[in-house]
């Protein structure tokens, strides 16, 4: 196990994607910030650092999916996967591997937004209008543990589907969909007018999706307690690896 | 080129995915407009209405099917049989685009049929079917596919694709939040009917004013909408082919 998660990870770190992607992160959170600095200025608002910090991690969902499937699909498209079963490795090995590697790629990604943030926030605001050290802290570290639980449950898509094509289309829909599920159960539960109207079981469910479920801490607010987004975060990890190493243990590849 | 897009028209009533596209298209038009499927945010609305709503789906369809297909010419390597023939890409591309065109009608027969059958299924006059926003919606559909093909014959890489497919669809998405936003400061003011043909220059922005959630001041009316489409085709015909002759291929 550590003989190919070590290979896979320099595979990884070595490519273009990553680089790439890191890229991607630091110019993203720059013309966001930009143009936000821009539109707001001219309807005589400013812009905080509060607003830049949060604005990689509300499309963080989107770029884990699309960058797990740039990383990872190469190992069915170019026949590496047989490889590694010649050389003895076991299937559900390489596909704990590739869901760990997912996540903790996912994480990295996200603290180098975070550090990207707080450069472009230096550059072009005056301060944070409303969030102490310890609540970027909290709000840091929700969206990393969050970040490896996308990143596991979207490796565990692409090896449970790779070698199709629904795998390429597969996690970007299911991230979409956790978009929208995420904003409604956002306006329900705290309605921007009026209190919360919902009652029962739909009530138990929301609520149950917003505290544990990791895509509903990408919203770039501030309210999710750690402990619980820590739990969900470990259970939707654990069912990840367990759902991806049977499935794949149980392919039959051409 | 004519033989290009009658090859192409072949491939795609072949494609499985399409396929069971138009099936779904069908079965969940009926399923939501009959009153099979109940869904909370639709109990307001009548069977006509929701039948325009569900058709956001075909926009997300076509999100991933375009690039798939457009990019199987470069996957399978049968781009360098056409190039041999003596097509160029060029023609190859409009071609592609126009067959999925035509893919984009036919799955609207579908939608347009699972309509009709639900709205009937539930008592409802066929009255309610919202044919002029439909119709309208579908000539933004051609705008957006046209885009979608463009980005991804320019990628030839179907990951590449999809991903910039999916990006889109996501920033159309964001846009239409962010577009209430600004019509919503800008209205009243001379700057709204700008606000308002950018709103509408979005494919989920049109779907989104023709959908009862929306104030009626965000729909620009039926001339703007087209317009704005056709501003769409065409721009993503004519980025499209840009350079295309002088493309080489590995």
């Amino acid at each position: 196990m550590t003989n190919i998660l070590y290979s896979d990870l320099h595979r990884i770190i070595k490519g273009k994607v990553f680089t790439l992607g890191l890229a991607l992160i630091f110019g993203y959170t720059f013309f966001v910030s930009l143009i936000l600095k821009i539109v707001l200025v001219s309807v005589n608002a400013d812009l905080s650092s509060d607003d830049v910090l949060t604005a990689f991690p509300t499309s963080a969902p989107f770029f884990i999916a699309a960058s797990i499937l740039f990383l990872f699909i190469g190992d069915f498209n170019d026949g590496t996967i047989r490889n590694k079963i010649m050389c003895g490795v076991k299937k559900n090995t390489v596909a704990a591997s590739a869901i760990v590697l997912g996540g903790i790629i996912s994480s990295v990604f996200v603290i180098f937004s975070q550090i990207s943030g707080l450069v472009v926030a230096k550059i072009f605001t005056k301060g944070y209008e409303s969030m102490t050290a310890v609540e970027i802290a909290n709000f840091s570290l929700r969206n990393i543990i969050a970040a490896f639980a996308a990143g596991c449950f979207m490796a565990m898509i692409l090896m449970v589907l790779g070698g199709t094509k629904i795998a390429y289309v597969a996690g970007l829909v299911v991230t979409f969909l956790f978009r929208v599920a995420t904003g409604e159960v956002a306006d329900k539960l705290y309605p921007e007018t009026g209190y919360c109207l919902l009652t029962g079981t739909k009530l138990q469910v929301y609520t149950l999706y917003d505290r544990y479920c990791p895509y509903a801490f990408f919203t770039g607010v501030n309210y999710h307690d750690l402990g619980k987004c820590l739990i969900g975060c470990i259970i939707l990890s654990l069912i990840s690896l367990a759902i991806g190493m049977i499935v794949y243990e149980k392919r039959e590849f051409k | 080129m004519i033989n290009l897009f009658k090859a192409n028209l072949h491939k795609l009533f072949k494609n499985i995915y399409f396929i069971l596209g138009c099936l779904i298209a069908l079965a969940v038009t009926y399923g939501f407009t009959s009153g099979t499927i109940q869904f909370g945010p639709f109990h307001s609305l009548n069977a006509g209405e929701i039948m325009f709503f569900v058709s956001a789906a075909i926009v997300l369809f076509f999100t991933v099917f375009s690039p798939i297909y457009v990019c199987s010419a470069f996957s399978e390597g049968y781009i360098r049989n056409r190039i041999i023939a003596g097509y160029t890409q060029k023609e190859d591309f409009l071609a592609q685009v126009l067959a999925l065109e035509i893919g984009v009608v036919v799955m609207h027969v579908f939608y347009f049929i699972g309509g009709i059958v639900g709205i009937l299924s539930a008592g409802q006059s066929l009255s309610t079917i919202p044919a002029l926003p439909v119709v309208l919606f579908l000539i933004a559909i051609f705008g957006y596919t046209a885009l979608v093909s463009a980005i991804s014959y320019r990628f030839k890489n179907m990951i590449a694709g999809v991903v910039a497919g999916m990006l889109l669809f996501n920033f159309a998405y964001s846009f239409v939040m962010f577009g209430n936003f600004f019509l919503s400061i800008t209205v009243g003011k001379p700057s709204f009917k700008i606000a308002a043909f950018v709103y509408n220059i979005n494919v989920l922005g049109q779907w989104f004013a023709n959908t009862p959630f929306v104030d009626d001041n965000v729909n620009g009316g039926a001339p703007m909408q087209v317009v704005s489409s056709i501003v769409v085709l065409t721009l993503s015909l004519l980025i499209g082919c840009i350079g295309l002759e002088k493309r080489d291929l590995k």
